[in-house]
């Protein structure tokens, strides 16, 4: 069971998965399929989770306490279905931030190199 | 349907939730294209079921080992001293066993000292030692003809092939192979002794072979120029030598605490690695999948 003063750098380095799953819940909580849908909107349709690998993401998360369960309501955008919404908790956001930092010092290095050209990560 | 090969937990917990994913994506590819869209998602969502159902079966079988081997009423400390003192008296009792079923065997010894004609070294006037001439009486001492001679004479084809054998009866060149293996000749060093060893299980034979094995000896050569005398006649022993009761039961002691202390430490870190599966960062990292 992750504690609130767990070190963030315990986690590290995210799987892909986990990390686009935590990076969908900064910004607002949202149910499954808007993480789904969020994910893939950000990776510009290179990440397509399916519900298996998903809720196996979600499960894990809530396990480590990334996540955590919100209330339960229907989202107005699909149908009058209850569905679960998810938020970041306190240490879930300080270790998407570390791991955000940590891509941020690997795109540094590549770019000294001159290994950035002028397209975005998933094009 | 699919949902079936998520564990019962699993099932109940995200169950419906993964329902109205599923279903919702099916509805966003319908309204994207025709059929050929909803295949696709479905065949997607299958094998991605399919795949992540194995993993949480694996992780729910293995949370299962873990939690058993965690609820076992015994302590870490009680199971590695217990698996060690089992090892411990399995090593002893094989030991114990094994000297229990060994055929006893009883030594005998016969000594004979050899005059030769020209001294120590075969020369007139010579005191030089020459050990070469002992080991060559060895031989002499232990060579087919008197072996046969001395299985005739004990009557030993009888005797052994009751033993060896359920029927028939062992003949000379049967019985001198059996003899060899219960003989040794062996000069003693810095001097003119050959000593003549004997085992057998009866001490009363074994006795009887050495003695039998030095007169035989001696009598061949009463003529020649080298003489033997048969100093010391040998008795049957008191105590077998083989096995070594005493010898096998501390060997087997020692060897049941060393194996004992490699049974716990194995233990010991058996119990630990299988207790502690569950600890530490967890599968969030990339490196533990």
């Amino acid at each position: 069971m992750a504690s609130a003063v767990a070190d963030p750098e315990t986690f590290l380095p995210l799987t892909p998965a986990v990390f686009h799953v935590l990076l969908a819940l900064v910004d607002q909580e949202r149910h499954g399929y808007a993480i789904m849908q969020s994910v893939a909107e950000t990776t510009g349709g290179a990440i397509q989770m399916g519900p298996g690998t998903l809720y196996g993401t979600i499960k894990r998360l809530l396990e480590s306490g990334l996540i955590e369960e919100s209330e339960g309501r229907p989202d107005p955008e699909l149908d009058d279905e209850r569905r679960r919404y998810y938020r970041l908790t306190g240490l879930g956001q300080r270790v998407v931030g570390a791991e955000s930092r940590r891509y941020a010092a690997l795109v540094q290095v590549a770019r000294s190199k001159g290994l950035l050209g002028t397209k975005g990560a998933y094009a | 349907m699919a949902l079936r090969l998520y564990p019962a937990a699993y099932r109940e917990r995200f169950g419906e939730e993964m329902e109205q994913v599923f279903r919702a994506q099916l509805r966003a590819a319908v309204a994207r294209s025709a059929g050929s869209g909803v295949a696709w998602v479905m065949m997607r969502s299958m094998a991605d079921l399919v795949v992540t159902a194995c993993h949480e079966r694996w992780a729910a079988m293995s949370e299962r080992r873990i939690m058993k081997c965690s609820s076992v009423p015994w302590s870490r400390s009680v199971w590695t001293v217990g698996m060690g003192l089992l090892g411990a008296v399995l090593v002893l009792g094989v030991t114990i066993a094994t000297t229990l079923l060994m055929t006893p065997a009883y030594r005998s010894t016969a000594h004979v000292r050899v005059d030769f004609e020209g001294g120590p070294a075969g020369l007139p006037g010579s005191t030089v030692y020459d050990p070469y001439l002992l080991r060559t009486e060895a031989e002499v001492v232990a060579a087919y003809d008197s072996l046969a001679r001395v299985a005739e004479q004990l009557s030993l084809a009888s005797q052994w092939s009751a033993k060896y054998l359920r029927q028939g009866t062992l003949v000379t060149p049967e019985v001198v192979p059996l003899l060899r293996d219960r003989v040794e000749v062996v000069p003693l060093r810095n001097t003119m002794i050959l000593e003549v060893r004997a085992w057998d299980a009866d001490p009363q034979t074994a006795a009887a072979i050495a003695n039998a094995l030095a007169e035989e000896y001696v009598s061949q050569r009463r003529a020649g120029r080298t003489a033997a005398v048969l100093i010391d006649r040998a008795e049957p022993g008191l105590r077998p030598m083989r096995p070594n009761v005493p010898l096998n039961v501390s060997t087997g002691f020692v060897l049941a605490c060393g194996f004992g202390l490699g049974v716990a430490s194995l233990t010991w870190l058996a119990t630990g690695w299988m207790r502690g599966r569950g600890r530490g960062p967890g599968p969030m990292r990339a490196s533990a999948g």
